[in-house]
């Protein structure tokens, strides 16, 4: 009886050091991806253009801003070149080149949408090591004028030789969806 | 060298020989004794008795008596059994003609011990019991608690894959339902649908399914019922006994080995288990379900002083680690990958191969408890009851990441608790009843262990208990009455950090309440009924108030409401058993739960635009809800060797501000079964077959604007098992299991499995058990 009564005194005495606080440590959000900005810059003479999206708290409740700087034009081509960033780390983050280092496991996509489907031709003009292509650099041609939508695509681990995936349709390449933004395209 | 291997064998030989002659005319002894009844005294008529080491064995008679001759002296093994009770092995060392007198469990009436697939029925007053022991385990070749407990009439597996899944016990899951270790709560993430519990059922020797309310004991978190692991104490003699077991399975080529030990020591009972599974991936009748292989290991130790002393005390240690793979192509990033997803046939990154590799996304836990047992006797009548128990769960959760960031956690928790339980009972002259008043108190400190990379889902949080509880039981002829009640302060204090990276510590405090009340009347050996009602308290947890983030595995932004409420759970229950002759039996249970706010995620009508598109935001909140519920079981032993039983179970659950069903609740499912036993055939101990068809329901009263997919189609599945005891050398034996799972190979999707959106069950499986006990 004595020893379960020191073990209880114990244990109730040990109530004090429990109510301990706390102090937990901020992550550093280093693979958030606030930042997604594609530059159509035309071969040849023309204004480049500029579509951004910026998204300041990632899944939380502050809506993303998306801006497009200018109208494409038909008949021009353009070369576009998409950068992945990280504003949510001090100092900024390019992401861009952590998908150049792991080009095997990524494809970018580019998806016009209602209105645009069969305006503009593309072509991917950087490979991975296996010869497949990565889409940091497209060459995209609008054909005809109109208004409508482009969604870019960052896909982790896709299927690249499933059926026009390669072409740049993205129906068949699985894998996880990293970055999905939808502009708002005008062709002149 | 053939010479020598032939000479020890030649002298082997002689020795065994020598051993076998020399006993011989030794064994002249007669042991004389009685049988009864342990609850009652009452002699039990026609109770085998065997003696392990001559082989031979006799049957009570009328009186309970018995007379065995041709013992050798020494140490004897003698195992009693009668039917409706679990055979006991009784240590005896003989040294000239002895009167023995051996007591049975047998729980008083043939009722209590209705046997369905090795499941044992004791309810008390208050609350639904069901056991399920070794001979379940070995059965069902599962150590999974989730497994095991879904034999239970109201139980069954909520799922994120193959081996990953929760009990659900009459549609209620996770927060609200305990689980037990040697008596001590388990302390884990319990909020995420797929955490499949850190407990191997195999560190214990029983399973008990408590169905219905069990909050005056347990607390909250045991609205919906408990399930508790618990070693048996009893049965140690001065030398090792123990079991090996070993499980192969088809699907998955998974592998088993469980081993368990016990004996008699100097210092007390010892008992040692450990063991562990490994399995790759998994198939469907038509492809690999790539990355659903999993590894476990478990050991414990427990440490008892000796029956006989006057304060009882032992002390439990258990480890559990695993590692469990999700399949590859259920894990999108997006609405459009889940859409893309929910379309094919076959799902994304399905390998042709099998491979026992596990990959990101995976998920990893480790679990230690340590638990303390004290019964101090303070008088015939009276004793203080201590319990005390240190936890410490982890947890990580790996996504695919880029840049190699596969291998760190995108979710890494580290979760301790301690908790303490001091109850004073008090039991009444001549076994008339039963006052127990105690005092609890638990600590669960919750940690996010830094180096994810990620914003954690969860806050880092303290949460402290404090309860107060009395139970109160009679037992008035073939009444038993019970009441109890329980009153609970619960404070948590909440670190959540800002969206401008500041920490805020948020305190909440709850006064909770939990009362029961049951009658049961039984009829010796007829009937049974039984009735209960509970009013429960349960606090909102701090996923319920503060989750934050993205849920990648559903594809949803989940977010908490400070602001609930505590959730306030009514429920009545009822249990009737008739037994007409020995051929028949019935055996239903009814109940109806009204709940006030009870709490629930809840998709909201806006999407919320992210980097990765819109996603669904669901968000915790709560409403006024019913589940009302019933299960039969008719049983036919239609003669010696055959029997046959019928099953069924259903659940309505309505959402009572919408008038809609509640998502995920179990559907309809019954369940036939046709059983035949032999416990007396020439070229083995025991034989038995059992063929089990289940059909299963699709659920139709569900909303649709909840899910993303409607419930699959209903199904049927064929299953079966054979099991021989070979009896051999001077009663030892061996237990050969083969079950069958999915005879027929069926494609089917259930519903209670979050895989459905993505692929096909598990096809047909074979599973090999062997056990040898010692």
């Amino acid at each position: 009886m004595i020893r379960f009564t020191l073990l209880l005194a114990a244990v109730l005495s040990g109530f004090g050091f429990f109510s301990c606080t706390k102090d937990p440590v901020i992550e550093n959000q280093e693979e958030l991806i606030t930042t997604v900005e594609a530059v159509f810059s035309p071969e040849g003479a023309g204004q480049n253009v500029t579509y951004s999206f910026f998204d300041e708290d990632g899944n939380g409740g502050k809506s993303p801003v998306i801006s497009a700087s200018g109208n494409l034009i038909s008949g021009l081509p353009y070369k576009v070149t998409v950068r992945f960033g990280n504003a949510a780390v001090v100092p900024f983050q390019d992401i861009t080149a952590e998908i150049q280092t792991e080009a095997e496991d990524h494809q970018v996509f580019y998806v016009f949408g209602a209105g645009l489907q069969e305006s503009v031709t593309q072509e991917y003009l950087d490979r991975d090591t296996n010869g497949l292509p990565l889409g940091l650099s497209v060459r995209m041609t609008p054909k005809n004028a109109g208004d409508g939508t482009l969604t870019i695509m960052l896909r982790h681990l896709p299927d690249k030789k499933a059926a026009g995936v390669s072409a740049g349709n993205p129906a068949n390449a699985g894998g996880e969806t990293d970055v999905e933004v939808v502009f708002p395209v005008r062709i002149q | 060298m053939p010479t020598i291997l032939f000479r020890i064998l030649f002298v082997w030989l002689t020795l065994i020989q020598y051993q076998g002659w020399g006993q011989q005319p030794q064994c002249l002894l007669e042991i004389k004794g009685r049988v009864i009844d342990v609850s009652d005294g009452q002699p039990l008529a026609y109770a085998t008795v065997y003696i392990q080491e001559s082989g031979t064995g006799t049957t009570t008679l009328e009186n309970g008596e018995f007379l065995i001759s041709h013992v050798c002296p020494g140490n004897v093994h003698a195992v009693v059994s009668h039917v409706g009770c679990p055979s006991q092995t009784f240590f005896i060392h003989v040294t000239k003609d002895t009167f023995f007198t051996w007591s049975l469990d047998h729980h008083a009436t043939v009722l209590d011990a209705i046997e369905i697939n090795a499941i044992h029925t004791k309810s008390r007053a208050g609350q639904s019991h069901f056991t399920l022991g070794q001979e379940a385990m070995l059965e069902t070749g599962s150590h999974s608690i989730s497994e095991l407990a879904s034999r239970v009439p109201g139980v069954r597996i909520l799922r994120t894959g193959p081996g990953l899944g929760k009990p659900v016990v009459n549609g209620f899951t996770g927060n609200r339902i305990s689980l037990l270790q040697d008596g001590i709560p388990l302390e884990s993430q319990q909020w995420g649908n797929d955490h499949a519990p850190e407990l191997d059922a195999a560190t214990g020797d029983k399973v008990t399914v408590s169905v219905g309310a069990e909050s005056v004991r347990y607390g909250a978190s045991s609205l919906g019922g408990a399930i508790s692991v618990e070693p048996i104490l009893s049965g140690f003699d001065p030398h090792w006994h123990g079991l090996v077991r070993t499980i192969i399975q088809s699907n998955g080529r998974k592998m088993g080995l469980q081993t368990m030990l016990k004996r008699k020591t100097g210092i007390g009972r010892l008992r040692l288990t450990g063991g562990g599974f490994l399995g790759g991936d998994q198939s469907t009748p038509e492809y690999f379900l790539t990355n659903t292989g999993q590894r476990s290991q478990s050991a414990s130790i427990l440490l008892a002083n000796s029956e006989k002393a006057r304060h009882q005390r032992h002390l439990f240690l258990s480890y559990y680690a695993s590692e469990q793979g999700l399949l590859a192509g259920a894990h999108p990033g997006s609405l459009t990958d889940l859409a893309d997803a929910l379309t094919r046939m076959i799902p994304f990154r399905t390998r042709d191969t099998f491979s026992f590799a596990i990959q990101a996304p995976k998920q990893t836990t480790k679990h230690f408890l340590l638990s303390v047992d004290q019964k101090f006797t303070l008088d015939e009548r009276r004793f203080i009851k201590l319990k005390a128990g240190w936890q410490v769960n982890l947890r990580k959760e790996f996504d695919i990441r880029r840049a190699g960031r596969d291998a760190r956690p995108a979710l890494d928790l580290f979760l301790w608790s301690q908790f303490y339980d001091v109850a004073l009972v008090n039991e009444l002259a001549k076994q008339t009843g039963q006052w127990q008043t105690g005092v609890q108190y638990k600590y669960t400190n919750n940690t996010n262990l830094p180096g994810t990379g990620i914003s954690p889902i969860i806050p880092d949080y303290i949460q402290q208990q404090l309860a107060l509880y009395a139970i109160r039981q009679w037992n008035a002829a073939s009444w038993q009455y019970e009441i109890g009640a329980r009153t609970e302060a619960r404070w948590i204090e909440s670190y959540l950090v800002q969206p401008n990276q500041t920490i805020t510590l948020i305190q909440n405090k709850f006064n909770l309440f939990a009362c029961n009340a049951g009658i049961k009347k039984e009829v010796s050996g007829t009937a049974l009924f039984r009735t209960d009602l509970s009013i429960t308290f349960r606090p909102p947890d701090v996923n319920e108030l503060f989750s934050q983030g993205l849920h990648q595995g559903v594809s949803g932004i989940e977010e908490g409401d400070p602001t609930l409420r505590t959730e306030k759970a009514f429920r009545l229950g009822h249990e009737w058993q008739v037994n007409a002759g020995k051929m028949h039996s019935l055996h239903a249970s009814v109940f109806y739960q009204y709940i006030d706010n009870f709490i629930y995620l809840k998709p909201d009508s806006v999407f919320r635009l992210t980097v990765r598109g819109a996603f669904p935001v669901y968000k915790y909140t709560s409403d006024d809800v019913s589940i009302s519920g019933a299960n039969v079981t008719y049983s036919l032993s239609a003669s010696k060797h055959w029997s046959f039983s019928q099953q069924a179970e259903y659940i309505y659950a309505t959402n009572l501000s919408t008038q809609e069903g509640l998502i995920r609740m179990p559907p309809f499912i019954a369940t036939s079964t046709i059983q035949y036993h032999n416990g007396n055939v020439s070229w083995c101990k025991e034989i038995k077959g059992v063929i089990e068809g289940r059909y299963t329901a699709r659920q139709t009263h569900v909303s649709l604007a909840e899910d993303f997919l409607a419930p699959p189609p209903g199904f049927w599945l064929l299953n079966g098992m054979v099991r021989i005891k070979w009896k051999y050398g001077s009663g030892k034996e061996l237990d050969v299991i083969f079950r069958i799972e999915n005879m027929f190979n069926i494609q089917y999707r259930d519903y209670l499995n979050r895989l459905r959106y993505f692929a096909d069950e598990t096809g047909i499986n074979w599973t090999m058990t062997v056990q040898y006990p010692f």
